[in-house]
């Protein structure tokens, strides 16, 4: 799993002349660029965006004032991001609608205004945030059916109503603001299932509390939920979607505490649109086709290992932000000044004396942010029942048509790896490269063989279907 | 644990190998697998070109334009041959014949292990651009006058009829018309799934970690999972035989790396009859639309990263082909570690000195196409019955002095 380490060594006497990339012009990857900038080191930040700020920020045309789950400090904090890009704008070279496609140990490959280029570098600091995990269940590709943030994203933007009538099921802080916001876009919001246990946040109340802006933001959502008189269940989730031609009715049932659920109670209700929100994974298919060393954390998050300053198993690229650990805005923008500081230290422009007195203090702020997460992270953490949720016919992967049953076959003839699994099932085949269905893939395997070490399904450059056009022209940058 | 047979890799060859001697023999037989990144099978695309690969197209074409590179640029020096790359005639036997196995091994296995490794007859088409490609081919045709009748010349006008969305700038093409291609997962599963089927035991995700010999002998392996007795063991370890070389014989075999890099097109309509190699590139589309392009020749050592420059110089010779291809989109690329040896040749059977110990390795590009027939040598071997071709040629003694 771990790549060869000698490509990572940089000569620190490379010094302003340094190429450093960042990728992600979020809340880390603009934080490390600023806290770079502001000691004189240059260096170029892609985002496949159209705008900075990371989808934290998505909605290009709205004031952040507007919206809503937003609260005051990350409101202030991404304000200032904007203004300190302008005023070190000429140390920054920022590429926004720029797709990364792949990279090696020292070059980067990305496509912009259909034009395929690389870029060397010194230093890479990848910020790439998380995506919303996809989590099957019978009926999960009927039309009208959607990942929370799919939904909570069409309102944002203020594009479409995602439905008429709508269900939203799943697990953490995004559903009741999900919920908020989509009746506050005129969406008949029928019901909230939350399938943790109320009992598994009030017993870490205190926790909460070093969080203050963000548990008060939750618990004004829970009462805006009540005083529009839309359902709010602890306890609850997904039996099944049902509908013809697109989604009519979602059965629903309370969860035991494995998330099973308990059939005989389940109820039917009809709704045109449902957000399912299982949490995020991080986007790790640029570490993994980097070759950097991943792990297991939380149960079932495949994530690259870092040390403390956000250096992967390669000396000279870091990750900071949600793309290292799902753990929100805040923590990501001390995350992003952290590895800005790792690679100032690397170019001497930092005695690491001075770096480590910075490092105590950045860590200092984001340890009670961590203690909240961390009761969210408890509170949501995947349950096993999740994936005994598809039946036999269900899809998993989507690109390949691979259904569960399926999957549970190979693993029944003797397949325990996921990359055996692939090559027998096609399972990440696709184009997708397992995005979607590498999550569901894992847990299944761990669950069914109950060992960790399952393997790693190695996302291949390029990371999105690259025209032949595009790369059969390339040209290379600096 | 205790096995007759202990098989060190599960790529095409180990598991080939599991197949016929399980089938044929009543040996006890383990085989032992890892995943390890660039394993040549899993990277392969799968052709079955006993002619091709013999004259040194498919994989061996990036080579030999290199040396007429080189040629052109230094018209005077007489080191560089000026023909494509051939490879003696006892390998040719040995590709013809293990490509004449496929059709029955394909029904065999559907049955015996109940999987499906999609044999295509689609031939092999060298595409002509110029008067080098022409010469090239002729070339190509003059040294295999006995294979005559496996071959087919195209004109510019026939190419067309046969493949319209080659390129108009192609001006004819020569055709191996029984150089055909398969599915290469498939391939090795169904070789897997039937050596179960008839009584092999597969160790995945382990590796053997040392050899145990007394008094000559190889009596055990030892592995992650534990320790294995055994009579016999067999190094299919592919680019990595010298691992297994090492603890046995306390030394290397000349086998090594060769890194080959793979575009991979998303699943397309079907634009080509045959597989096709130009002096760029081969190119085979599969049952399900996607399309193979490969593949470059590189001495890198075990790494497998994938490089744009080269898997840019793939894609354009595939769309100065197939120019259709620019409206589509490449969905993956990969790098494999084919298991190479200075002569190109397999290194097969025992090693002096040495009791319980069988190569089955260094199959550099036509592991695919010649695991059936490896497959058949190693079972006679072992039962001790006359191997279907002459075994001396592929000893590992012929590096005997040669350093």
């Amino acid at each position: 799993m771990s790549a060869g380490k000698q490509a990572g060594e940089v000569n620190a006497s490379v010094g302003d002349k340094a190429s450093v990339v960042v990728i992600g012009a979020g809340p880390a990857g603009m934080t490390a660029a600023i806290n770079l900038a502001k000691q004189g080191v240059r260096c170029t930040v892609f985002d496949e965006n159209s705008s900075l700020g990371g989808v934290i920020h998505c909605g290009p045309s709205r004031d952040p004032g507007k919206v809503i789950h937003l609260d005051k400090k990350i409101k202030q904090n991404i304000e200032s991001i904007r203004s300190e890009y302008e005023k070190y704008s000429d140390y920054i070279t920022l590429n926004l609608s720029a797709q990364v496609m792949g990279a090696t140990h020292r070059q980067l490959a990305f496509l912009r205004q259909k034009q395929f280029k690389t870029i060397d570098f010194d230093y890479l600091v990848i910020s790439t945030g998380c995506y919303e995990k996809a989590t099957p269940f019978p009926g999960w590709t009927l039309p009208g059916v959607m990942t929370l943030g799919g939904a909570q994203l069409q309102v944002k933007n203020g594009l479409v109503r995602p439905g008429q009538r709508a269900v939203l099921v799943g697990t953490g802080p995004l559903l009741p603001v999900a919920a908020v916001q989509l009746q506050k876009a005129g969406v008949n919001v029928a019901g909230v299932y939350e399938s943790g246990r109320r009992i598994d946040l009030a017993k870490n109340i205190f926790s909460l509390f070093n969080n203050i802006p963000l548990l008060k933001q939750g618990l004004g959502c829970l009462n805006a939920l009540r005083n529009a008189g839309i359902p709010f269940r602890y306890g609850w989730g997904l039996v099944e979607a049902r509908g013809s031609e697109s989604l009519e009715q979602v059965v629903l049932a309370p969860y035991d505490n494995n998330w099973r659920p308990v059939t005989e109670k389940q109820e039917v209700v009809a709704a045109d649109c449902l957000g399912v929100g299982y949490g995020f994974s991080s986007r790790t298919q640029l570490t993994q086709l980097l070759g950097l060393e991943h792990r297991f954390e939380r149960g079932n998050e495949f994530v690259p290992v870092c040390d403390e300053w956000g250096r992967t198993s390669l000396q000279n690229v870091f990750v900071a932000g949600d793309a290292g650990t799902v753990n929100g805005a805040q923590i990501a923008l001390e995350q992003g000044k952290l590895a800005a500081i790792a690679v100032l230290m690397d170019l001497g422009k930092f005695t690491s004396g001075q770096a480590r007195l910075q490092a105590a203090r950045i860590r200092k702020t984001t340890k009670k942010y961590i203690r909240f997460s961390k009761v969210f992270a408890e509170f949501s953490r995947m349950r096993p029942g999740l994936l005994d949720l598809p039946d036999k016919e269900t899809i998993v992967c989507r690109c390949e048509n691979v259904t569960k049953g399926q999957i549970d076959e190979a693993i029944e003839q003797g397949v325990s790896d996921i990359t055996t699994l692939k090559m027998v099932t096609r399972v990440g085949m696709g184009d997708c490269q397992g995005k979607v269905c590498s999550n569901y893939c894992y847990g299944r395997l761990r669950q069914q063989l109950g060992k960790d070490d399952v393997g790693e399904l190695r996302p291949r450059f390029p990371l999105s279907p690259l025209s032949f056009d595009a790369l059969s022209d390339k040209e290379v940058s600096q | 644990m205790s096995y007759d047979i202990v098989i060190a890799g599960g790529g095409v060859i180990g598991t080939a190998v599991a197949y016929y001697l399980a089938k044929n023999t009543d040996f006890s037989i383990a085989l032992i697998d890892i995943k390890k990144s660039g394993n040549a099978s899993r990277a392969s695309a799968g052709g079955l070109w006993p002619i091709g690969e013999s004259v040194g197209l498919g994989c061996g074409v990036i080579f030999f334009k290199t040396l007429s590179k080189k040629l052109s640029e230094n018209p005077d020096q007489d080191d560089v041959p000026q023909r494509p790359h051939q490879l003696p005639r006892f390998f040719f036997d040995f590709c013809l014949k293990s490509n004449e196995m496929f059709p029955a091994l394909w029904s065999e296995l559907r049955e015996s292990g109940s999987v499906d490794f999609k044999l295509e007859k689609t031939g092999l088409k060298f595409i002509m651009f110029d008067d080098h490609d022409r010469v090239y081919a002729q070339q190509i045709a003059d040294s295999i006058p006995h294979l005559s009748s496996q071959l087919r010349w195209y004109d510019q006008k026939q190419l067309r009829e046969d493949e319209p969305f080659v390129s108009d700038e192609a001006i004819g093409a020569l055709e191996f018309t029984r150089d055909d291609q398969l599915n290469p997962y498939l391939l090795i599963r169904a070789y897997r799934e039937a050596a179960r089927h008839e009584g092999a035991v597969i160790i995945q995700n382990t590796e053997v970690t040392g050899v145990n010999i007394s008094a000559g002998k190889v009596h055990s392996v030892e592995t992650v999972s534990g320790k294995i007795n055994c009579d016999l063991l067999i190094n299919a370890a592919g680019a990595w035989a010298s691992d297994i070389t090492k603890m046995v014989l306390g030394r290397e075999i000349p086998v090594a790396p060769i890194k080959g890099q793979v575009v991979l097109s998303e699943k397309m309509p079907k634009i080509m009859r045959s597989c096709v190699s130009t002096s760029d590139c081969y190119i085979a589309q599969k049952d399900n639309g996607e399309i193979y392009i490969g593949s470059t020749t590189e001495e890198k050592g075990y790494d497998t990263t994938c490089t744009f420059d080269e898997l840019s110089a793939l894609s354009s010779g595939a769309v100065r082909c197939f120019p259709r291809l620019r409206e589509s989109s490449i969905k993956r690329t990969w790098a494999g570690l084919r298991p190479g040896t200075p002569d190109e040749i397999p290194i097969l059977g025992p090693v002096s000195g040495i009791d319980g110990y069988l190569n089955a390795c260094g199959h550099f590009r036509t592991g695919i196409l010649t695991s059936a027939i490896t497959g058949e040598i190693l079972h006679c071997m072992v039962a001790g019955k006359e191997p279907p071709v002459d075994v001396k040629p592929f000893l590992l003694s012929r590096f005997d002095g040669i350093h």
